[in-house]
């Protein structure tokens, strides 16, 4: 027998274990106690998908129900295996669930699965997200002509737009309220959705906005100086939409010419 | 210059319609079709702080670490795991409910 492996040795065999099954490097450190060491590792890797499983069904409710139970177990044990976690921290495991059910051939016949799975994980975002204080408005009212032309916005780390080529919203919604006069009614192909998510009173909401008014949005959270945004805008009530944002505390912090303003002068 | 003074009463309008609006009844700033989260959202989300599952996976209580929440039996079916290669299923839940919805393998 070799010389007694490094914990990180250890660590990366059990690794390969979990991830790949079978007979692996890691064998070699088990004990076998009545279950050979490969059957005993097969139980670890059993329990690492199931595991994972678990924590992506608590995620994904409406594509769950979608695709049913085993179906669903079935996928996120392959996307266990095929992209393992990066992070210990459970809530932050399952982001590329969509991607990784857009590529799925199983669940191709379901084109409109993805974007459900994208509209639950920034649903899950908004709820898991840090808290973070509003900016207070009046505080821009400090600001002169020519740094109220150039501000630009943090949005709060709850808030998520997306576009969906499908009806996504209507699809969740229905779905998780299980009602199938909905759903029934539903088309898939009904074109895209333009899409809010945010927290309000500790829970998520789902808004859908006009194209327009969603680039906007998306344009001022991506930090872009407001007549930049206002320039590319058109066919909105800026002012109104903007003042719509403030008033949902959608904004956190603005900061005029790169340097930040909102956070640092705070108390 | 005259982007610049665009841009500064547009914002300028903002604000004041904001600060009227935090004295006004809330209903006035909700959006149109805004839809809150169906209850199984937010019961998913107790669930996980209950069942610790933001928690890091890897830490577990010593004795728990072969079982995933009692559903599998570690000597019996958790040690043969499903070969995700076996893969064949096609989905068979509530998208059937949906128009046009097609299970046929792709």
């Amino acid at each position: 027998m070799n010389a007694t492996p490094t914990l990180l040795e250890l660590q990366h065999a059990l690794r390969r274990a979990l991830l790949e099954g079978g007979e692996t490097a890691a064998c070699a450190e088990v004990v076998a106690d009545g279950i050979e060491p490969a059957q005993r590792l097969a139980v670890y890797r059993n329990g690492y998908a199931s595991r994972l499983s678990a924590a992506l069904r608590l995620c994904y409710p409406a594509v769950q129900r979608l695709v049913g139970e085993e179906f669903f177990d079935g996928a996120a044990r392959v996307f266990a295996f095929e992209r393992p976690p990066r992070a210990a921290w459970l809530d932050e495991y399952g982001a590329e669930f969509a991607d990784f059910l857009a590529g799925f051939p199983p669940a191709a016949s379901l084109a409109y699965l993805p974007d459900v799975a994208r509209l639950e994980w920034a649903v899950n975002r908004a709820l898991h997200a840090p808290e973070a204080e509003p900016l207070d408005v009046g505080r821009l009212l400090e600001l002169n002509e020519v740094q109220r032309a150039s501000v630009r916005f943090a949005p709060h780390p709850a808030l998520g737009l997306l576009r969906t080529d499908c009806p996504a919203d209507e699809i969740w919604r229905a779905v998780l309220a299980r009602d199938d006069a909905a759903l029934g009614a539903i088309d898939p192909a009904a074109g895209p959705a333009w899409l809010l998510v945010e927290r309000r009173d500790g829970d998520a909401s789902v808004s859908r906005m006009s194209e327009p008014a969603w680039r906007f949005a998306f344009e001022l959270c991506a930090g872009r100086p407001l007549h930049e945004v206002l320039d590319a805008a058109c066919g909105i009530e800026a002012h109104s939409l903007l003042a719509q944002h403030f008033t949902a505390g959608r904004f956190v912090a603005f900061t005029i010419e790169d340097k930040k303003v909102a956070t640092e002068t705070s108390p | 210059m005259n982007r610049t003074l665009l841009a500064a009463s547009t914002l300028t309008s903002a604000i004041g319609l904001a600060l009227a609006m935090q004295t006004a009844p809330a209903q006035a700033a909700e959006m149109k079709g805004e839809m809150k989260a169906p209850p199984i959202v937010k019961e998913n989300m107790a669930k996980m702080q209950k069942e610790h599952l933001q928690k890091c996976f890897g830490i577990n209580a010593v004795g728990k670490n072969d079982c995933a929440e009692g559903a599998h039996s570690c000597a019996g079916q958790a040690t043969i795991a499903r070969d995700p290669g076996s893969f064949v299923l096609l989905p068979a839940g509530d998208c059937s409910k949906i128009a046009g919805g097609s299970l046929k393998p792709a």
